[in-house]
């Protein structure tokens, strides 16, 4: 059991209170609040040893460059990867995926080859292969979805086939919550020698993630959905891959030697780092980390997963609001879009924002998938290490209220 | 009960009553001019046709789909346009959205009828776009 009364008061912004009334963050999918540790990484990089990274032959460089690479090893062992080689800084996951398609994509797919995505894709994983289909007219395959947001397995093996090149799927749903079958589809992927990404922006932050065990190719993570600086995340990939990989980004930093004419790649990581890196979010990033390892990611599952099905359950129990994803926890991350008939997200969403509670509302990057299940956008709570069954109640409570507001009851 | 003042002046008894019978939703079959308008945001989307007689708006239709505001405004903004001139609904178009954006009274608004109960809207900066968008379709139109 978390602490999370003591785990509360190491987030600042927690104590703050919007339109007079306590805040109640549900929308930890979009981005998660910070903790203290977090935010004086920041401060004590800027006050005490702000200086470029690498080259450097002063202190303070050398400062920097041991934290900012220290905190590449932590999430290294974050996810268990054999090595912090094989972890890329990037602004994002998204970058991270740009990466990918423009790098390793751009030299290995070839006509008629296929590239196979879920049906619940964010945009981030979506955009980057339609433009790396058309350059090189390959396929775009999609795995379909159950009509509970789980992907569809039963053709899987039409889908997955000799002419897959790439396996590219979320672990975890920003928009359905549903945590699919990483480990099994890349085995399936594997079986007809295609490669795999794993987009693990969702999942990395609120489960233990292994590497080794899931086995991808690549695997993309975000910094600030879990807990660190925005403007930073990271590349997983296989360190042999890398090695095969041509630069993304050209400049300083990732060259051995450059003449008038032609240049060389410096070796890994900083092959794959052109320029001034975010120094100082990295070392948040690292922060984060220790954060999170400190409290221990079964642990946030679990709480995860109590509070996620107490608030199903309610959710459900509330008259005209429509759910979607799956009801089987062992399925569901901490996300729950939920829908009314009668009453739009947004106003639904002004009127929780009204009450202190922030939640999202909108096709949450994923357009296809709203077309899909026939809504223009949901509302969705999102959950997090911090949030508390109290919060739930005020949450439910807030919806009925909405719901009689909006649909002419009590005015 | 939560305190809902704040909420009551954005969502006003004008604007609910308008969402619940919105008018002049039916598509006008043989219109003088169409405009469209979408918010790839949050993929809320108003359709309007005009038919003119004299140079003065004789019929509007238009179809608004998403949020409340959204709704409520396209539904007040076209009885507003009733017997009006090109120039004249640009000239409102173009008031609305000044008032929109700025914190000018409510009793300084001038000749804007019915679109006076959108001003609460301005409460909730991030919904104004909400309110704009029947004017974007419109304006699409002129």
């Amino acid at each position: 059991m978390l602490d999370i009364q003591k785990i509360r008061k190491d987030f600042p912004v927690l104590g703050r209170e919007v339109y007079g009334k306590p805040l109640i963050y549900l929308d930890n999918a979009a981005t998660t609040q910070k903790p203290d540790t977090v935010i004086r990484s920041l401060v004590d990089y800027y006050e005490n040893y702000n200086s470029n990274v690498h080259r450097g032959v002063h202190k303070l460089s050398m400062e920097s460059t041991e934290r900012f690479e220290e905190a590449r090893e932590k999430v290294a062992c974050f996810i268990n990867s054999k090595s912090s080689n094989s972890i890329i800084w990037t602004r994002n996951a998204t970058e991270a995926i740009n990466l990918v398609a423009n790098t390793w994509a751009q030299e290995h797919v070839k006509s008629g080859d296929e590239i196979v995505l879920t049906a619940m894709e964010h945009h981030s994983n979506l955009v980057p292969w339609q433009k790396v289909a058309k350059d090189k007219q390959a396929l775009l395959k999609y795995i379909p979805l159950t009509a509970d947001g789980r992907l569809d397995l039963t053709n899987i093996d039409d889908i997955i086939c000799s002419r897959t090149k790439l396996v590219s799927i979320v672990h975890v749903s920003n928009s359905l919550g549903t945590i699919n079958p990483v480990e099994e589809l890349t085995a399936k992927a594997r079986k007809v020698g295609a490669s795999v990404l794993v987009d693990a922006a969702q999942s990395v932050p609120h489960m233990p993630v292994d590497v080794q065990q899931i086995d991808p190719d690549f695997l993309t993570i975000s910094g600030h959905k879990m807990l660190g600086p925005t403007g930073i995340g990271a590349l997983y990939a296989k360190e042999d891959i890398l090695e095969s990989m041509e630069p993304f980004l050209r400049g300083g930093e990732m060259v051995l030697e450059v003449t008038y004419e032609d240049a060389s790649w410096n070796s890994l990581p900083m092959r794959f780092e052109a320029g001034t890196p975010n120094i100082a979010d990295a070392v948040g990033m690292g922060a984060a980390v220790d954060y999170l390892s400190a409290i221990g990611m079964k642990s946030i599952r679990q709480h995860e997963v109590d509070i996620t099905s107490y608030a199903l359950d309610a959710i459900k129990a509330i008259n005209g609001l429509d759910h979607y994803g799956p009801d089987d926890m062992s399925q569901r991350g901490g996300v729950i879009s939920f829908n009314s008939p009668g009453v739009h997200p947004h106003d639904l969403g002004t009127f929780l924002d009204r009450l202190g509670i922030a939640v999202r509302t909108g096709h949450h990057c994923t357009m296809p998938l709203m077309r899909m299940l026939g809504v223009p956008a949901t509302t969705r709570a999102s959950f997090y290490l911090y949030n508390t069954k109290s919060e739930v109640d005020v949450l439910i409570d807030g919806l009925t209220e909405a719901l009689g507001y909006f649909n002419d009851g009590s005015r | 009960m939560t305190d809902l003042a704040d909420l009551d002046d954005i969502y006003g008894n004008q604007i609910l009553e308008h969402r619940r019978n919105p008018r002049n939703r039916e598509k006008l079959s043989n219109p003088d001019v169409t405009g469209r308008a979408i918010n790839p945001f949050c993929g809320d989307q108003v359709d309007i046709q005009i038919l003119f007689k004299d140079s003065r708006v004789s019929a509007v239709g238009i179809q608004a789909e998403g949020c409340l505001i959204n709704q409520a405004t396209a539904s007040i903004l076209s009885e507003f346009m009733v017997g009006m001139s090109i120039t004249e609904m640009m000239s409102a178009s173009n008031r609305f959205r000044d008032i929109m954006s700025s914190d000018v009274s409510k009793d300084k608004l001038g000749d804007l009828g019915n679109l006076v109960a959108l001003v609460g809207v301005r409460k909730s900066p991030v919904r104004i776009k909400c309110a704009l968008l029947p004017f974007s379709a419109l304006e699409e139109t002129l």
